[in-house]
């Protein structure tokens, strides 16, 4: 049998006798956690500078991409244009970013909220979950965006069509993973509770909250990915009253591809904030959770 | 041997003698074809009596027929607002089937519209067919979506405003040109006369018998389209002749077949309505027509860039001598009486029914570009801050008047 672990060897002394030596980790263990961090960021920043670095160039160079895709520097922005824009020093651009910011914070709480509370209702009660779920989960297939005509239709044309689309998008995606993480609570954690004759206060304060919180952030940071999202795709529909989605929008039809590659790259630095702003959050609530709990967020 | 040698010497020159034969009498038949294009004009108006005369008169005259014979002193005219529009007999320019079937690819966001009907009816009619090109549209291309397109040839012409997409382009290096025009309304100018512009409702003034533009500033104006879009021109004239700019009320784009509802629930206080939306709004006292586009200008038409302009200047100048031929034939004054089975293949296209067409006035098709209209839009448009430079272009870096040109006046122009 071939022994693979490379800090362990067979002891000459006897065949059977396997002696470990200690790792790097283990001699020097706050210098292994700097060293793994300082690569972590170094990857971190490394990969998206190096991809940076590639479309300055392709830009600078109209590259032929495969001799189909020309980069046309009348149609393509570069990075550092994008950086160095006319535009991000005008008012009226920092009040579109605000008006979407506005819209997107006020529509999250909302759907977040509403998510949050359906969530644990159904999760607890398997009455209301009866009730609820066949509804829900047909909903939930619904493109959301589908639903724009019938909001305006609703609600007109203010600002209100706008902000209850992305709650609506939030809300599926908060309900889905707080009635999940309710209902993934593990049975020995009720049961020892019930063992303490606890009210059904007490075992939500102390066993299902607590227990499902850390799942619960989980859909809370990808619903703050998708508010982004669907906050664009209504912009974009209806660019009137400003935001990011119609200077993109804008840039598009005004044929300022200037202003179309600004907004897309604000578009991606809103919801990167907008999630890292949860993912703290989350960590502030509940320091038990482990340090990454949704796989490509953040 | 040296008989047989000469037998083969013999045989040789008889097989290229029959190749001669054969290859001369397929000549004859190709210049024999020739003076189609007469036949085909003739065959384009179909029952338009007068279309088929004036074919007829290209006809008679064979391989030696004039294809611009119809296409006399009313065929170009001085591009000012009062002129008379430009028109050539019915049948004319008669077609001049190039050499080689060549395809284009139109790129448009509408289809099926009133303004459409020039390319629309000239691909369902058979007018691109005649002159041997492959007409391949493509739906739901925005004018700055084409303009990209076309600049990589990619597309040869697309439809749409002159928007500031078109001017930003321009500026920025494009070699995009505006080809063709498109229409206007006979009666633009005359409120008295309800057709498409600036409806409001009468109760945001005080007199809606003389409406007074000022009174709605600060209120909000419904339109299809953003600050970008040519329509934002006339709007914009209309209210600087009030002394108010456009940038004074608030804008709300609304999509075109909403704007009556809108204006209807009091949501917006004025609105630009198009063809044949506005019908909805007319005879009703609660509103009134207090703009309209300015006469004699048409505010959009077709665009190409210098693949198609100048590239397969040839294929540009058969499209376009397509485009005005059924404009001669099918849409001269008078076509909502005179070319009820044309208006209905526009109807069946669109999906709509032959009154939506027949009961609106008349749309004045125009393939001249008046004179300024490119200049004066810039004005607006800077005012709105949708440009993204600080001097006005000239217009002759707009339009290239020299393929229509070409197309009723010959290569001479």
């Amino acid at each position: 049998m071939t022994n693979t672990d490379p800090n362990t060897t067979v002891d000459k002394r006897g065949p059977r006798v396997l002696r470990r030596e200690p790792g790097v980790a283990e001699i020097k263990p706050r210098a292994h956690v700097r060293n793994r961090k300082a690569a972590e960021r170094a990857l971190a920043i490394g990969v998206p500078a190096a991809l940076l670095l590639l479309w300055q160039l392709a830009h600078h160079y109209e590259w032929n991409l495969l001799g189909y895709w020309k980069i046309d520097q009348r149609f393509y922005a570069s990075p550092y244009e994008i950086v160095t824009s006319e535009k991000l020093r005008e008012a009226d651009f920092w009040r579109d970013v605000w008006t979407s910011t506005r819209r997107m914070l006020i529509g999250f709480a909302l759907g977040a909220g509403a998510g949050v509370f359906i969530g644990l209702a159904m999760g607890m009660s398997r009455l209301v979950r009866a009730a609820l779920d066949p509804l829900l989960t047909a909903l939930y297939t619904v493109p959301k965006l589908a639903l724009l005509p019938l909001f305006l239709t609703i609600f007109g044309f203010d600002e209100r069509p706008r902000v209850m689309l992305i709650a609506v998008t939030v809300f599926f995606f908060v309900w889905i993973s707080t009635m999940a993480a309710i209902m993934a609570v593990p049975e020995g954690y009720r049961e020892a509770a019930m063992s303490f004759g606890v009210s059904r206060w007490q075992m939500f304060r102390h066993v299902l909250l607590p227990g499902s919180l850390p799942q619960i952030f989980v859909g809370l940071r990808i619903a703050a990915g998708v508010a982004v999202l669907i906050l664009i795709g209504v912009e974009l529909v209806i660019p009137s009253q400003g935001g990011i989605g119609s200077l993109i929008e804008r840039g598009r039809t005004l044929l300022i591809p200037e202003l179309t590659y600004v907004g897309i790259a604000l578009a991606a630095l809103l919801g990167l904030l907008f999630t890292l702003v949860v993912r703290w959050i989350g960590r502030l609530l509940i320091p038990w959770a482990p340090e990454d709990n949704a796989p490509g967020q953040g | 041997m040296r008989g047989t040698r000469k037998d083969w010497w013999l045989k040789i020159l008889g097989l290229l003698l029959v190749f001669a034969v054969i290859a001369s009498a397929c000549g004859d038949d190709d210049e024999g074809s020739d003076p189609e294009p007469g036949d085909d004009a003739s065959d384009s108006s179909g029952d338009d009596s007068s279309g088929d005369d004036s074919s007829d008169d290209g006809d008679d005259g064979g391989e030696d027929a004039d294809p611009l014979a119809g296409c006399g002193e009313g065929a170009v005219t001085d591009l000012s607002p009062d002129r008379d529009v430009a028109r050539c007999e019915p049948g004319y320019p008669a077609p001049q089937p190039l050499e080689e079937r060549a395809s284009v690819r139109l790129a448009t966001n509408f289809w099926g519209f009133e303004f459409t009907a020039p390319y629309v009816l000239a691909l369902e009619l058979g007018e691109f067919e005649k002159e041997n090109l492959d007409v391949e549209v493509v739906t739901g291309v925005s004018l700055a979506d084409g303009i990209v397109q076309m600049e990589d040839c990619t597309v040869d012409i697309t439809v749409g405003g002159t928007e500031a997409s078109l001017h930003n382009g321009i500026s920025a290096g494009l070699t995009v040109k505006q080809v063709i025009g498109n229409y206007f309304p006979p009666d633009a100018g005359d409120t008295s006369i309800d057709q498409t512009g600036l409806w409001a409702r009468a109760d945001a003034f005080t007199n809606p018998d003389d409406p007074d533009l000022t009174e709605l500033e600060g209120t909000t104006l419904g339109t299809a389209v953003a600050l970008g879009s040519v329509i934002n021109y006339p709007i914009g004239l209309a209210f600087q002749e009030a002394g108010v700019s456009l940038l004074d009320l608030d804008l709300e784009v609304i999509p075109s077949a909403d704007l009556p509802l809108a204006l209807e629930n009091g949501a917006v206080q004025s609105a630009w309505v198009l063809d044949p939306i506005w019908s909805q709004l007319a005879d009703n006292p609660d509103f009134v027509l207090v703009a309209t586009q300015p006469p004699g200008e048409a505010l959009g038409g077709l665009y190409a860039s210098s693949c198609f302009r100048e590239d397969r200047r040839e294929v540009a100048v058969a499209f376009i001598r397509a485009l005005i031929r059924t404009m001669n034939t099918y849409l001269a004054e008078g076509y909502k009486t005179n070319n009820v089975e044309e208006l209905q293949v526009l109807a069946d296209v669109a999906d709509i029914p032959l009154e939506a067409f027949t009961g609106t006035p008349e749309t004045l098709m125009d393939w001249e570009m008046g004179e300024g209209t490119s200049e004066r839009a810039q004005g607006f448009f800077m005012e709105y801050g949708v440009l993204e430079y600080d001097e006005i272009i000239p217009e002759d870096q707009v339009y290239d008047r020299s393929i229509y040109l070409e197309a009723v006046r010959g290569p001479e122009g």
